[in-house]
């Protein structure tokens, strides 16, 4: 669906802009070539499309100042990308203008054990830091479940969380500085390898900021220890809300297990199709559950999980035997939203948060409304921390299905909000939900956060239409008309 | 510490907003928060002529969903306060305050306090996932929420973390929060010279246990902090203290474990165990911060040199308490010297630190009568976007940070 209206109007691409951008990256650090471009148009937001008139790939913060300096020359919106995995649309060039990706910048700077940090650039796959760290004794502990394609810069912008981080912490309890770009094209490094910085968080201002606050060139992660020892549990249920009830329990109980992700039938069975892992295809929902530590301590954590579980009613709790059966479990979990191409052509994945006691109330919630507007949901995500993912299954093609899901989408998120809880725990506002947003702030908690981005990014050319509504604004400007779905929905 | 005494105190939030807002709208007072008052910062500034604002009526539990491992307080609630809450639900705040039963929450935040235990737990920033606060113009805003997890906006949690109240009054503050552990323990490795720290701190590196505090304090640190610490196994030079916390049979492993790892290091040290009483071992490792004579300055290097770091500090004269595993030290003159002296030694201990990518920030203290001394500028560019961030939300200047280091003035 592209998109015909583009609100930041700026002037078109000259042949001069564009050849002055050629010198700085190279004739193949550059594609301007409509069908080049397509794949530009969206990242794993698919709902929403617009092309920009130019991707560059540069190599080295010089080229990316110099970037950045030219757009603000020739007044051109400019938008950071890393592997396009974004899943609220973060990447959409809304009007245009030069995508920067920084899939290029992708070294490993520096790794220094005794400090505890790495230094890496932006366009470093996620799952390369951790594989060159294997057998260090240290690892990155972020682990979206797109590690195996996302960037550590992606990460930063978006603050990224995954399984691990209900006990490790999300991206910015990993961040210790960066080197950014800021609009203007002048550098600044925040924070490193010292533990406490002068003045105030900087760093953990600009981790989340979603491509607003200029382009991060370089990133300095803290290295966390690798656990002595995992317990990995498979805990079945035969109701969605005895396994809601379960995690209730197990954080009430004041256990902090390493990970705790729920899996309802709709994808024990896309995932059982896709890695015959030997999922029972009639159970309700099943837990993954990992308690890690010290050899000494992770027994006495899963025992207690494994009571607690039965307690409500589980019907079987079993235990990854083999460190072979703990890594094809975390693999079904990870890829589980590849397999959904088995259940549908497209599907459009939810991030709202709850209070993790009220977790039953919304799984119910999610059931009704998927009866209601007749869209097929199913569910696989970050339970110990409250954070839902539901999928919403759909064909792009018949637009009455994409208004019910947009329909059931707001739905869902307007309950997580009433229920106490936020829009989005992990994959951002983007394009996508900025309608949401005055929902959850006042009008002066956006006013704020308007003027602090004005302070960073005054000329408003980086990543423009993102996260914040212009003021007064319902935040839907972008959206074009002909997009009834999204219309109907707001 | 004598305490300063607030100027206006108001009662509720709202009524802090109107405040504000008359202010705005009226004198344009100079306005400086009050929390606890016990920051040694107040020292060193005796003449106040801003407003003092104090939060301490602002003490209330808004909101404590236990199960959920989540509180939402007013940001002049205390830090025993808080923590005796979360106590009574066996949780707790995992945060080592000084002078915790005047210390509030909004003077943690503001001051991006943090102890000992930073090292396995993390610092404040870690805890906090929503935050409440009223900027010079009497607007009340927020950032984040009452969730865990949560991206939905900029996190302005961050941006008020350290801000000593130079961008906004914090009014209230939402934090996640952990179980309480049942034990604790200790190893005590005496130091003979304090060089050998770095063998130790360097074997920590491949440890099999998991420490949450690693601690290296010179001689006079510990001899200042005598008879109130009883704990301590010190030498002639100081000691390392590394400790763990957890279940009982965690606790007990991972001292045994340490003690032979150091062992076969050929490294000499002590454990000790305590399962009930834990709070003291955590009072005493805090003590220094937590001095009736406070320590008049920090400084942060990187965790690799903080040995040079004491082995320098202590030659000029210093006593140095350090959380050495996170680089981070605190220090105080150890002798009494002359304040031009003083102002010598500090002078080149800081250029020592900086020459080491760390740097050092003057606190406050008794010792200096005078202008404080200057402590390492905030790096350029940082110091460009403070300002710019302060023009946006303060551009009157309204509210006065702790220290210059940031003002509405273009720099
Ligand atoms: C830069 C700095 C760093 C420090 N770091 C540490 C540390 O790492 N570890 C440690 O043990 N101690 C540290 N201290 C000492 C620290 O101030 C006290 O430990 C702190 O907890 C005091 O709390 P309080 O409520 O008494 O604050 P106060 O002494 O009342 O105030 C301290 C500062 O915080 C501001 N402030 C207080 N309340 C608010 C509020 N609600 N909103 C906005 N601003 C407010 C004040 O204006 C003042 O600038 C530090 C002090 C400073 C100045
Ligand atoms: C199958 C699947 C599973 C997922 N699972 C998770 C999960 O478990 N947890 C989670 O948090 N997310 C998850 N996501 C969402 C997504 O992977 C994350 O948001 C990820 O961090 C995006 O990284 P990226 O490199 O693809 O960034 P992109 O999608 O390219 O960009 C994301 C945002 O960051 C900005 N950006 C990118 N690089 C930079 C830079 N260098 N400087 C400044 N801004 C930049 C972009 O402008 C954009 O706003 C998942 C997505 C998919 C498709």
């Amino acid at each position: 669906m592209p998109l015909s209206v583009s609100i930041p109007s700026h002037s078109p691409i000259s042949s001069d802009f564009l050849h002055q951008l050629e010198t700085i990256v190279g004739a193949s650090g550059l594609l301007s070539a409509r069908e080049d471009l397509l794949v530009y148009e969206c990242d794993g937001y698919t709902i929403e499309k617009n092309s920009p008139d130019v991707v560059v790939f540069p190599t080295s913060t010089a080229q990316v100042i110099q970037i950045v300096q030219l757009c603000q020359r020739y007044q051109i919106p400019f938008v950071p990308r890393g592997a396009g995995t974004s899943l609220a649309g973060g990447c959409l060039p809304v009007g245009g203008g030069v995508l920067i990706a920084l899939t290029r910048m992708r070294r490993i700077l520096e790794v220094n054990l005794r400090d505890r940090y790495a230094v890496v650039e932006p366009g470093l796959v996620n799952v390369h830091l951790t594989n060159h760290l294997k057998g260090s004794g240290f690892h990155y502990a972020p682990d979206p479940s797109s590690q195996g394609a996302c960037t550590v810069g992606g990460n930063f912008a978006t603050n990224s969380g995954g399984p691990h981080t209900l006990k490790y912490g999300v991206t910015v309890n990993h961040v210790l500085g960066a080197q950014v770009v800021l609009p203007d094209g002048s550098v600044v490094e925040l924070g490193g390898p010292c533990e406490d910085s002068l003045g105030c968080d900087l760093t953990g201002l600009f981790v989340g900021n979603e491509g607003t606050f200029g382009i991060c060139t370089q990133i300095t992660v803290r290295l966390t220890r690798d656990p002595a020892a995992y317990r990995t549990m498979l805990a079945v249920f035969n109701s969605v809300r005895d396994a809601t009830q379960a995690i209730s329990e197990i954080i009430g109980a004041g256990i902090i297990p390493a990970a705790l992700e729920l899996m309802d039938q709709g994808i024990i069975e896309a995932v059982e199709a896709a890695f015959h892992f030997g999922f029972p295809l009639d159970a309700a929902a099943v837990l993954l559950i990992e308690v890690d530590g010290l050899e000494v301590a992770v027994d006495d954590e899963a025992t207690q999980i494994r009571g607690l579980c039965e307690r409500v009613g589980a019907r079987e709790v079993r235990s990854a035997n083999s460190p072979q059966e703990r890594t094809l479990l975390w693999k079904c979990r990870k890829q589980a939203f590849g397999a959904i191409g088995r259940l549908s052509p497209s599907y459009c994945t939810q991030d709202g948060v709850v209070p993790r006691t009220r977790l039953p109330e919304i799984l119910d919630f999610i059931l009704e409304t998927s009866q209601k507007h007749q869209i097929r949901i199913v569910n696989v995500f970050h339970a110990g921390d409250g954070n839902i993912h539901p999928i919403l299954l759909f064909d792009e093609r018949d637009t009455d299905q994409v208004s019910r899901v947009l329909a059931a989408s707001d739905e869902i998120l307007e309950k997580c909000i009433e229920l106490g809880g936020s829009v989005t725990g992990e994959h951002g506002i983007g394009v996508e939900k900025i309608s949401l947003m005055n929902r959850l702030f006042s009008e002066v908690d956006l006013a704020v956060m308007r003027e602090v981005r004005d302070a960073i990014n005054p000329s408003g050319l980086c990543s423009p239409s993102k996260m914040l509504p212009t003021a007064g604004g319902c935040g839907m400007e972008h959206v074009e008309k002909k997009t009834p779905g999204r219309r109907a929905a707001l | 510490m004598p305490r300063p005494n607030p100027e206006v105190c108001p009662e509720s939030s709202a009524e802090l907003v109107a405040w504000m807002t008359a202010n705005h709208s009226g004198p344009k007072r100079s306005v400086r928060a009050l929390g606890g008052g016990s920051s040694p910062v107040w020292n060193s500034n005796p003449a106040q002529t801003a407003c003092l604002l104090g939060t301490s009526r602002l003490n209330r539990v808004v909101e404590y969903p236990a199960r959920d491992m989540t509180i939402t307080v007013e940001a002049g609630i205390s830090m025993d306060q808080l923590q005796q809450v979360l106590a009574a639900e066996g949780q707790r705040l995992p945060l080592d305050v000084p002078h915790s039963d005047q210390a509030t929450l909004g003077g943690v935040l503001a001051t991006n306090t943090s102890g000992c235990r930073r090292y396995g737990l993390g610092t404040i920033r870690d805890s906090l996932i929503g935050v409440s606060a009223c900027d010079a113009q009497g607007r009340l805003f927020k950032s984040g929420g009452r969730v865990v997890k949560n991206v939905a906006g900029y996190d302005l949690c961050k941006m008020l973390i350290g801000s000593e109240g130079s961008l906004a009054i914090i009014t209230q503050a939402t934090l996640k929060v952990l179980p309480r552990p049942h034990s604790a323990g200790v190893v005590w490795v005496p130091l003979a010279a304090l060089g050998d720290s770095e063998a130790v701190l360097a074997s920590l590196v491949t440890t099999q246990t998991r420490p949450v505090a690693v601690e290296v304090w010179n001689r006079t640190a510990v001899d200042e902090c005598l008879p109130e610490v009883t704990n301590v196994v010190t030498g002639p030079e100081g000691f390392v203290c590394i400790a763990f916390e957890g279940g009982d049979r965690e606790v007990r492993w991972q001292t045994t474990k340490l003690s032979e790892e150091l062992r076969q290091l050929r490294i000499d040290c002590e454990s000790r165990l305590r399962s009930e009483a834990t709070e003291t071992l955590w009072a005493d490792l805090n003590s220094f911060q937590n001095h009736r004579l406070p320590p008049q300055f920090k400084l942060s290097v990187r965790p690799s040199r903080i040995v040079e770091v004491l082995v320098k500090g202590t030659r000029l004269g210093f006593s140095l308490a350090t959380h050495a595993g996170s680089g981070i030290g605190w220090g105080k003159a150890a002798e009494l010297v002359s304040p031009s002296d003083f102002a010598d030694r500090l002078s080149e201990f800081r250029q020592f630190v900086e020459n080491l990518q760390g740097h050092l920030r003057w606190l406050g203290g008794s010792a200096v009568e005078g202008n404080p001394p200057a402590g390492t500028p905030l790096p350029a560019g940082t110091e460009l976007l403070l300002h710019k961030l302060k023009r946006q939300l303060d551009p009157d200047g309204i509210l006065l940070p702790g220290c210059p280091a940031i003002s509405s003035r273009t720099p």
